[in-house]
């Protein structure tokens, strides 16, 4: 077993008398897709903004690679190649589908605050770089036909794709992706998943969130179970498809949208 | 629009020389205004905050400028430069306390900054004069053999300041950073995500926001040749927030065409003087309410759209 | 002398702190910064001083009368200019109530004139204890405060529309999903604040003079007190209004009377600084 890529170290964050993450602890392998499963307010999320530095968290350590992440603002985060994307969704929506993209690819890129300013050759250069980046982009995620598209006007399947993208823009190590497949049909389901797998193929490290299990059992490698805050269980899909804690914490939930 | 822009420019060089000497100081004043507007623009439209310290940024700038040149035998230009710093630094340093903040405590703070500014002019009479202010200031000095001790020759000036800032906003908006300020005005929580320093951004908006404002407030003191407290309060903040909402927020053209309509309609038509307050006030409530676009985005989407505008975002627009 | 001085300094902060409940309440249900509230306290003086001169009735009559008038004009307010954009960014509510700020200025002084007026509360005399001296008056206002807080903490906590305004503030999508009105608790607080307006902005006007210049002061303390205190909270205001009118009455009396607002201004930003939430405020995630 290679070093993992992303270790969370007994993470903890309260909101009040709340215990949304308790004492979680797992890692995350290089080149896989990990999933994060549990049931509506299980503590996913939170967990992701623990992880990017959304929120501090009350106690506990996440880091990348051996390099601390706690701590570190969102734009620091992101420079340490840690993606993410957001539960119903997060885009900037006046800007086209374009625009949206090239704003991330440059925020990514080393360029002078003078050269920028004053347009000298380096940031040209970025400019032309960037515009590339976009195509490619563009068609990572299958939406080069919806180009010059205000954001807000795409659908939402296509607009969770526009999250998906921007994330892909940091050039990030890990990926984190927060229900990517809510609120699309099977049919976008399934294309989504096939670009999840895509993109690990592509060597980049993905945590999934997900509650609903059968859409993400055949995507993960690895899968981590939360429960009311705390780690239920650890394992491959076919372990966790077997666990009896698994299937009460879901069974004991059935009220899920 | 870009046409239509070097037209305009060619007719405000050609033509103030065959104007009255009362046109063309009304017309400095509304270009005066314009950078005025030009510079809370920024705030509101790429930052989307409002800044109601601004006129103590125009206030810091022209006294500071004009006591160099009073008390230290600074020469105009050899002022501008330390005056703009010291803007600059005031404005990157109220920018590094309050933006950081989500809420609304950089508008409260800058209003609160401006009343301060203001009181300390007001109280420190050794070295300003305190509410009685300070006169006379002179023109600035002719500088590359062009005289600005005329009332056309300092128009010019105000013209070629106004440019410069223009030019110097729109290569900022291009540029990488001003995307990244639209980008953090969007949603700066994403935009923190996609690894865009968002503070950064914000006090960089504001530092240039401060910039042309001090580059006005440079002015001000020789065109009104007399400097006085009472001349920076809420309202002159208040006035160019009208300005920009009324010409349209998030473009670079909409303060000047504000800063035109209140500035120079009513002073060249001169009707309705004491309802101006009021006209003002609800001209920023109606406008805010059922035109966030302003005339710019009237001219663009036309008026059929008028309806679905007052009610959705203005797409790009706001 | 320092007794004297504390005593002028905690009736000030009386003042200061009736002046910012409105302001605060307001923010903290609906997140709405009201720059109009320094003018809604000046209107408050005038349409008291109507009613008295109106209806011939003492000052203390005139009172609730004025305030249900002013509660009635802030419902107004909120319903046809801030309601239509509440939903959209911040910056739109905050030019909307700026506009209003221009908008009831100038409505003053064009139907009142800028002369000042004089409210009389018909109390006259001063109570001494030692030799600290407090007019009745000053006296009056320091218990309307406890009256009023006395009154707004009885709703918050024990009437059912007080807590549905607590439960707004706290989590608005909560207060929604388990079926208020929020638009109701919202207008709720705003009928609250305009009458807690024009109950300060009465006794400002009797203890000072009554003229459309005299919101302005009192706003720019209500923004220091507020976010000293906690934005939107209603025991910060009451404990940032008693600091600083302290800190205003001790630095102006001993170290300079025209630089006492600067005094004020540097510790409210040393709070932002220490702990930007103030003093009493809930940290917001
Ligand atoms: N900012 C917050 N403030 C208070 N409570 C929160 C906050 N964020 C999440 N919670 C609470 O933490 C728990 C876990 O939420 P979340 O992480 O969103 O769950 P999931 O993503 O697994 O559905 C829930 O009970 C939720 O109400
Ligand atoms: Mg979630």
């Amino acid at each position: 077993m290679s070093a993992p890529l992303l270790t969370v170290e007994n993470l903890s964050r309260h909101f009040g008398g709340v215990r949304a993450v308790n004492d979680v602890s797992f890692a995350v392998e290089a080149g896989a897709i990990t999933g994060l499963i549990g049931p509506n307010g299980a503590g996913k999320t939170t967990t992701f903004n623990l992880i990017s530095g959304l929120l501090p968290p009350t106690s506990g350590t996440v880091r990348l690679d051996g390099g601390m992440l706690t701590g570190l603002r969102p734009d620091r985060v992101a420079a340490q190649g840690v993606a993410r994307t957001f539960q119903g969704i997060r885009i900037f929506p006046a800007l086209t589908v374009a625009q949206n993209l090239r704003t991330a690819v440059l925020a990514g890129m080393r360029l002078g605050f003078w050269e920028d300013l004053l347009n000298l050759p380096a940031a040209q250069r970025a400019e032309a770089a960037a515009t590339r980046a976009v195509t490619v982009l563009l068609c990572d995620i299958g939406l080069e036909d919806r180009a010059d598209d205000i954001a807000n006007s795409l659908s939402y399947a296509h607009q969770s794709l526009l999250g998906i993208g921007l994330a892909l823009a940091v050039r990030p190590r890990l990926l984190l992706l927060d229900e990517p497949f809510a609120g699309m049909n099977p049919s976008e389901t399934q294309q989504a998943a096939r670009m999840v797998t895509r993109i690990r193929d592509s060597g980049i490290t993905v945590v999934l969130v997900e509650h609903d299990m059968p859409a993400v059992m055949g995507v993960c490698d690895h899968i981590v179970v939360l429960d009311q805050g705390s780690k239920i269980a650890d394992g491959t899909p076919a372990e966790i498809r077997s666990d009896r804690r698994v299937i009460e914490a879901y069974l004991g939930t059935d009220d899920d949208a | 629009m870009r046409t239509l822009g070097v037209l305009l420019a060619i007719l405000l060089i050609a033509v103030p020389p065959f104007m009255a000497e009362y046109h063309v100081y009304l017309l400095s004043l509304t270009l005066l205004w314009g950078i005025f507007a030009l510079s809370m623009g920024l705030v509101l439209g790429f930052i989307g905050e409002i800044n109601f310290g601004q006129a103590a940024f125009v206030a810091i700038a022209a006294y500071a400028s004009s006591l160099l040149r009073l008390k230290l035998g600074f020469s105009f230009w050899s002022a501008a430069p330390v005056a703009l710093a010291l803007v600059v630094g005031l404005a990157a340093l109220v920018g590094l306390i309050t933006l950081r903040l989500r809420g609304p405590f950089f508008a409260l703070v800058t209003l609160g900054f401006g009343e301060i500014v203001r009181l300390i002019i007001t109280n420190w009479q050794d070295l300003t004069n305190g509410p009685l202010g300070l006169r006379p200031i002179a023109p600035p000095e002719s500088l590359f053999g062009l005289r600005f001790d005329s009332k056309l020759g300092f128009y010019y000036l105000v013209f070629a300041t106004l440019c410069v800032s223009l030019a110097a906003l729109a290569r900022l908006i291009r540029a990488r950073t001003g995307r990244m300020m639209i980008a953090v005005r969007e949603d700066e929580v994403l935009a923190g995500f996609v690894g865009i320093p968002v503070l950064r951004h914000k006090v960089i908006g504001l530092c240039f926001s401060a910039l042309v404002a001090g580059l006005g407030g440079l002015l001000i003191g020789p065109f009104l040749t007399l400097l006085a407290p009472g001349q920076f309060d809420l309202f002159a903040s208040v006035d160019m927030v009208v300005m920009v909402v009324v010409g349209g927020v998030g473009t670079l053209a909409g303060p000047l065409i504000g800063a035109v309509f209140l500035v120079f309609m009513p002073e060249a038509l001169s009707f309705a003087r004491e309802l101006r307050p009021v006209m003002m006030g609800g001209l920023l409530i109606i406008v805010t309410i059922f035109l966030p676009g302003g005339v710019i985005g009237l001219l663009r989407h036309g008026l059929t759209r008028l309806s679905s505008a007052g009610r959705g975002r203005l797409a790009v627009l706001r | 002398m320092l007794a004297q001085q504390l005593t002028n300094g905690l009736v000030l902060g009386s003042i200061y702190a009736l002046a910012s409940l409105g302001f605060t309440l307001i923010y903290g249900a609906a997140r709405v910064v009201n720059f109009a509230y320094g003018e809604m306290l000046m209107l408050g003086a005038f349409v008291t001083l109507m009613v008295m001169n109106g209806l011939g009735l003492e000052f203390f009559l005139a009172l609730p009368l004025a305030m249900a008038v002013m509660a009635a004009a802030s419902v107004a307010i909120y319903l046809v200019i801030v309601r239509p954009v509440i939903r959209r960014t911040e910056l739109q509510v905050l030019l909307v109530t700026t506009g209003l700020l221009y908008v009831l200025h100038d409505m003053a002084v064009t139907i009142w004139g800028t002369d000042p007026r004089q409210m009389d509360m018909g109390l006259d005399g001063v109570l001494e204890i030692g030799d600290v001296i407090v007019p009745y008056q000053r006296l009056v206002v320091v218990v309307t405060m406890l009256a009023l807080v006395g009154g707004l903490y009885f709703m918050l906590y024990h009437l059912r529309v007080g807590k549905a305004l607590r439960a707004v503030a706290q989590n608005r999508f909560g207060a929604q999903a388990i079926g208020l009105n929020v638009d109701r608790v919202v207008s709720f607080a705003f009928a609250v604040s305009g009458a807690l307006a024009c109950a300060a902005g009465a006794l400002l006007g009797a203890l000072y003079a009554v003229d459309p210049g005299m919101g302005s002061a009192p706003m720019l303390k209500s923004f220091v007190i507020v976010i000293f205190g906690g934005l939107g909270s209603v025991p910060g205001a009451i404990v940032g209004g008693l600091v600083i009118g302290l800190t205003e009455t001790l630095t102006g009396s001993y170290i300079s009377y025209g630089f006492k607002d600067v005094f004020t201004f540097l510790l409210m930003i040393g709070m932002l600084l220490l702990r930007p939430q103030g003093l009493l405020g809930a940290r917001r995630s």
